[in-house]
């Protein structure tokens, strides 16, 4: 049983991670190499991803981490609707990010319009407003998160101590996310650099490496140059890998006492700070849905139908369909694959779990787009090329590791010793795992269906190189209105993907709420 | 309980929804399917899809777009496993490229074409001759206070700096014939030297030829170095753009249509194709693009410029373009 | 041989790398005895539990169960039962069905199962908590719902690894006299691993204290404060109960 499982996994990670990657690092040529790197165009887009990336990153850390820690530490008011509006961006593909920047602040941009102002969005200052849009929600969740789980004891001593506030922030709060600010700096700076959508569409001349791959591996279908751009573009994220690993989680304090609220006081700047961090989340996708409905977006504002039944002509539909039977699948086996290696490297013990745990976090380290040209390049003479499966089984894989995270954090809670109970009282294990461990993950598991589901629906990246022209996953008819500057029908196509994952976030909102948390 | 049913209902819906969507192993549906790429504006696709679906109500026409290089790559590395029967509105060049993979088309009719632009090997029908122009909206000129540009060397005044858009030649055909008319006008030097510093002013190098025209809808940029027949196009509409031509002329590249190999012996593509490259193609040339292409027909559409004094577009090879291309690296 | 040996643990040891947790340990317990194996942290005496119920497999040495070898037996078929410190109570279960739904493996029919975890219940006086969940008790009678899954199944020994070390002082004391009635109406032989030297002294018929892996003494606790085998057993068992005794000394006099 136990070697059956280690078998199908060792194939898998094969087939799935690491076939693709040798096959795009097999393509590339020393001439090819050269080629590249000497290009005009590389250098200066190995200087634009880093200036930009750096630039982008900081800021979505600094306002991330204000906003975690005022709707965390103070109290304010409407808490919980600012968590939703600040996850919202997370619903919608990256390039989206960039075509609300252009309705917004382009040369006829909305705000433009009203403020008369001068200013060129396309560019450098594009990609990063853009980059920050698609950062800021995942850092800030990760300081969320942290921030909830810090002990409040050494908060209660400082206050007894009179340590005032500013003090407690810099030597308490500081000190302990420390650890995070690191691997989360070198997270969101890996994710952004190896993002194509914000950049293609807004970054005018600015290419950054991940466009020039898109450009030569996407657009021109030169797989020789795009390979070895790709392995430029795995760099970043190992960085932020070994950052990770090099850099262990302090042990979570058994005794840690929450935060409590009555410490908190309310502050009005943290409350206008939130306010307007919403403001600029929201105003993109409030611009999308006047423009979806309005006649000439901004000159000509009555009432039509027209961009939604003309993207529906051009098949919006169809790949609607297609995106949710993918999205279905990959939520699915994700899920189920995910739990399996979490429960395997976190309940038995010995060298197999360990090296399964560093499989199941390696994913992290691929950024799609290289992943898809290496799928392109090792699956295009087999049959499930070009099929819904392989669009299902990359999705999978690039995705796997988050959820896979999500579930050994809960699993690491629950005590070992459910399994020699088992042992003892003669209890097969798949009974523990079905009529113990299951329910007791349940909210887990539907976290990492969600987040499978959600980003499978939204990813342009690696299923850029192998979708079929159609019907094909919706969040690509996004790059090809980016090649076409339609930029109603892109609006169309991201308010119908962004309807989709709420409809689904609402569902296991409501599923959890049904039913009462056994823990 | 609960969480397993969710889970296996979403499973089983799942996969048969696949079975559902991939079930073209009924030879009568496979048989009425025909699947046609092409490169064409998305207005022009609409009318080409709707008019087929009208005529072969029975048939289950799909119709995809991917940009030119796209289509011949696609067709290239993947043969006869192409997703693709019939390929529509794409540049000679790649037709070209793309030769050993399409079929002979003995069975129908280059004697209504005029004579020049009927290709060799007959592996493709002509469809139409883009020509390229340069629509201005003068709304976003007024804005900026800028004078409406007469010359190739106007568009170098930082004054125009991000306000211009151009198709990126290495991915559109359009962008292309702009580089390719300069360079047999100035020569090749002083034309990448004119490139070099019109990027200067380019706000972004789309990578669709129809890029430009939208951004000029959309007020994004005052200039687009574009199609004529989508700016007219877009006139016709009612969006106020304009349309001029520099001294040096209009460029312009040929287009047409092709069956693919393993797709030639089936009667639902030859009926479709059949029609897409008569009725349809006049219909093309009299609503999109009234360039003449036909011995006995030219028709006019309300504002299309007349009397095009067309460019030197000599040297219009792959080859030449392959090599050109490596030279470009402003996008 | 004694026809009342229970158990017979003969020359175990086990090390993990160089670090050698138990060493040569031999004793035997009786049947019904209430056998407790003291140490502190770290002495291997939790290893030593693992290993007697089959959850670790020791490096070498035997154990005899009945006169039976169990050394290689898996943990379900040695007729033992277990209780542990944090209780890994199924707390999606309700108390009920915590007891009974081990019964269903053991071919035991569901009629009797419901038999038997009701008797248990009972037993350990949570008859009326049958339909709470684990969440909704006390610690005490979380580990009372644990000690009656582990009878459910009528092992004839059970094996407790600090049951009492989570509980406040009265909740462990009521407890303790709990165990002992049990270990009186069922005649079950328990062996009860702890570091605290009062509650082996007032519940055990026989103690084995163990140092770092290694066997410093075995017999009743009248025998070990007569005679402390060596500085070990004198400094860690008797000067620790004494100073117990000289404190609680200072308010009865």
């Amino acid at each position: 049983m136990r070697k059956t499982f280690l078998i199908c996994v060792a194939v898998i990670f094969s087939a799935g991670i690491f076939a693709p990657l040798g096959s795009l690092f097999l393509r590339i040529t020393p001439e090819g190499f050269v080629q590249v790197i000497n290009s005009p165009q590389f250098s200066s887009a190995v200087w634009n991803t880093i200036s930009t990336g750096l630039i982008a990153t900081i800021i979505s850390l600094t306002l991330a981490l204000a906003a975690a820690w005022t709707l965390e530490r103070t109290a304010i008011k409407h808490k919980n609707f600012f968590v939703i509006i600040f996850g919202v961006p997370m619903l919608i593909p990256s390039i989206s990010h960039s075509f609300g920047l252009v309705a917004l602040f382009g040369a006829n941009g909305w705000l433009t319009n009203i403020f008369q102002w001068n200013f060129n969005i396309y560019g450098a200052a594009g990609i990063i407003a853009g980059s920050i849009m698609y950062a800021f929600p995942v850092a800030f969740f990760i300081f969320m998160s942290v921030l909830q789980c810090e002990d409040g004891s050494p908060y209660l001593a400082a206050e007894v101590l009179g340590v005032p506030k500013i003090r407690q922030f810099l030597d308490l709060t500081l000190p302990y996310l420390k650890r995070t600010i690191i691997s989360t700096f070198f997270a969101i700076f890996s994710m952004i650099a190896t993002d194509y959508g914000v950049p293609l569409m807004i970054g005018g001349k600015t290419i950054t490496l991940s466009v020039l791959m898109y450009n030569k591996a996407v657009a021109m279908m030169d797989y020789n140059s795009g390979s070895v751009i790709g392995a430029f573009l795995i760099i970043p994220a190992v960085i932020a890998f070994l950052a990770d690993i090099l850099n262990p989680a302090q042990k979570q304090n058994d005794f840690a006492k929450n935060i409590s609220v009555d410490d908190k006081y309310s502050s009005r700047a943290g409350f206008i700070f939130c306010l307007s961090l919403s403001a600029l989340i929201v105003a993109p996708i409030l611009t999308f849905c006047v423009m979806i409905f309005a006649a000439k977006y901004p000159a000509d504002m009555s009432f039509t139908l027209y961009h939604v039944m003309r993207t529906i002509h051009r098949g919006a539909l169809d790949n609607w369909l297609n995106s949710l039977i993918i999205a279905f699948i990959s939520a699915g086996v994700g899920t189920i694959f995910s739990f399996a290696l979490a429960y395997f490297s976190t309940r038995t013990e010995g060298f197999a779990a360990r090296i399964i745990h560093l499989l199941s976090i390696f994913p992290m380290t691929i950024p799609g787009i290289a992943l898809g040209l290496g799928y392109v390049i090792f699956f295009h003479d087999l049959p499930i090329y070009g099929t819904l499966i392989i669009l299902a089984a990359v999705n999978v894989m690039h995705f796997f590791s988050s959820p896979y995270l999500m579930m050994r954090n809960t699993l690491e809670k629950i005590s070992s010793n459910v399994e020699a109970v088992g042992k003892v009282l003669g209890i097969p294990r798949r009974f523990i795992i079905r009529d113990i461990i299951l329910p007791k993950v349940r909210f887990t598991l539907y976290e990492m269906f969600a987040y499978f589901f959600v980003n499978a629906m939204m990813t342009i990246s690696a299923v850029s190189y192998l979708a079929p022209p159609a019907p094909k996953p919706i969040a690509l008819m996004i790059t090809q209105f980016e090649a076409q500057r339609l930029i109603e029908s892109a609006a169309v196509v991201s308010i119908a993907i962004l309807l989709t994952n709420l409809a689904l976030k609402i569902f296991f909102t409501m599923l959890n709420r049904k039913t009462p948390a056994s823990q | 309980m609960n969480l397993k049913r969710v889970f296996v209902a979403a499973i089983c819906a799942a996969g048969l929804l696949i079975s559902g969507c991939g079930g073209g192993t009924d030879s009568s549906a496979e048989n009425k399917t025909v699947k046609i790429w092409t490169s064409g504006e998305d207005y022009r696709n609409e009318y080409y899809l709707t008019e087929c679906q009208k005529k072969f109500p029975d048939y289950n026409i799909t119709l995809e777009y991917m940009n030119t290089s796209n289509i011949a790559a696609k067709v290239l590395e993947e043969g006869d496993k192409a997703d693709c029967d019939i390929i529509l509105s794409e540049e000679y060049g790649y037709l070209e490229k793309c030769g050993d993979n399409l079929a002979e088309l003995a069975d129908f009719d280059f004697a209504p074409f005029l004579d020049d632009i009927v290709p060799a090997g007959h592996k493709y029908l002509p469809e139409y001759k883009n020509s390229g122009c340069i629509i201005i909206n003068r709304a976003v000129l007024d804005k900026n206070n800028l004078p409406v540009p007469t010359s190739y060397q106007d568009l170098l005044d930082p004054r125009y700096k991000n306000l211009i858009s151009m198709p990126s030649p290495a991915s559109s055909g359009t962008g292309y014939m702009f580089l390719r008319q300069l360079v047999n006008e100035w020569g090749e030097d002083a034309a990448f030297d004119y490139f070099a510093k019109l990027t200067e002013n380019i706000l972004q190098y789309t990578s669709s030829g129809s890029g430009p025209v939208n951004a000029l809808v959309q007020g994004e940029v005052a200039i687009g170095l574009g199609m004529t027949g989508q700016a007219v196009f877009e006139i016709n509409q009612g969006v106020p753009l304009e349309i001029i031509f520099f001294a040096e002329g209009s460029p312009f590249s040929m287009y047409g249509n092709a069956i693919l190999k393993k797709s030639y012996d089936r009667q639902a593509v030859r009926d479709v194709f059949n029609y897409l490259a008569t009725d349809l193609c006049k219909g093309n040339n009299e609503k999109f693009f009234p360039d003449q292409i036909f011995k006995d027909f030219a028709p006019t559409i309300k504002n299309y410029p007349t009397n095009i004094h067309y460019g030197n577009m000599k040297n219009d090879t792959l080859t030449e373009k392959e090599r050109l291309l490596k030279r470009w690296t402003f996008s | 041989m004694d026809i009342q040996l229970k158990l017979e643990v003969k020359e175990i040891s086990k090390a993990y790398g160089n670090n050698e947790v138990l060493r040569r340990v031999n004793f035997a317990v009786l049947d019904g005895e209430f056998f407790s194996i003291l140490g502190s942290s770290g002495c291997g005496k939790t290893t030593l539990l693992q290993i007697l119920i089959g959850l670790l497999v020791a490096d070498a040495g035997k154990i005899f169960k009945d006169g039976a070898d169990i050394t290689t037996l898996e943990p379900a078929r040695r007729g033992m039962g277990i209780v542990f410190q944090n209780y890994a109570l199924f707390d999606n279960m309700t108390v009920f069905k915590n007891v009974s739904y081990a019964l269903q493996f053991h071919s035991v029919d569901n009629e009797a199962a419901i038999k038997k975890a009701a008797q248990m219940l009972d037993i350990v006086g949570l008859k009326n908590f049958s339909a709470k969940m684990p969440a909704e008790l006390s610690g005490g009678q979380q580990q009372r719902v644990a000690i009656a899954r582990a009878l459910a199944l009528e092992p004839d020994i059970i094996l407790f690894d600090e049951p009492l070390s989570a509980l406040d002082a009265s909740t462990r004391l009521d407890i303790r006299r709990e165990l002992k009635n049990i270990q009186r109406t069922l005649g079950t032989t328990m062996i009860y691993v702890t570091h605290d030297q009062e509650e082996a002294f007032a519940l055990s018929d026989k103690i084995m204290i163990l140092n770092r892996g290694v066997v410093s003494q075995i017999g009743s606790p009248e025998e070990i404060i007569s005679a402390p085998a060596n500085d070990y057993v004198k400094t860690f068992v008797l000067d620790n109960l004494q100073t117990k005794i000289d404190s609680l000394r200072r308010f009865l006099t």
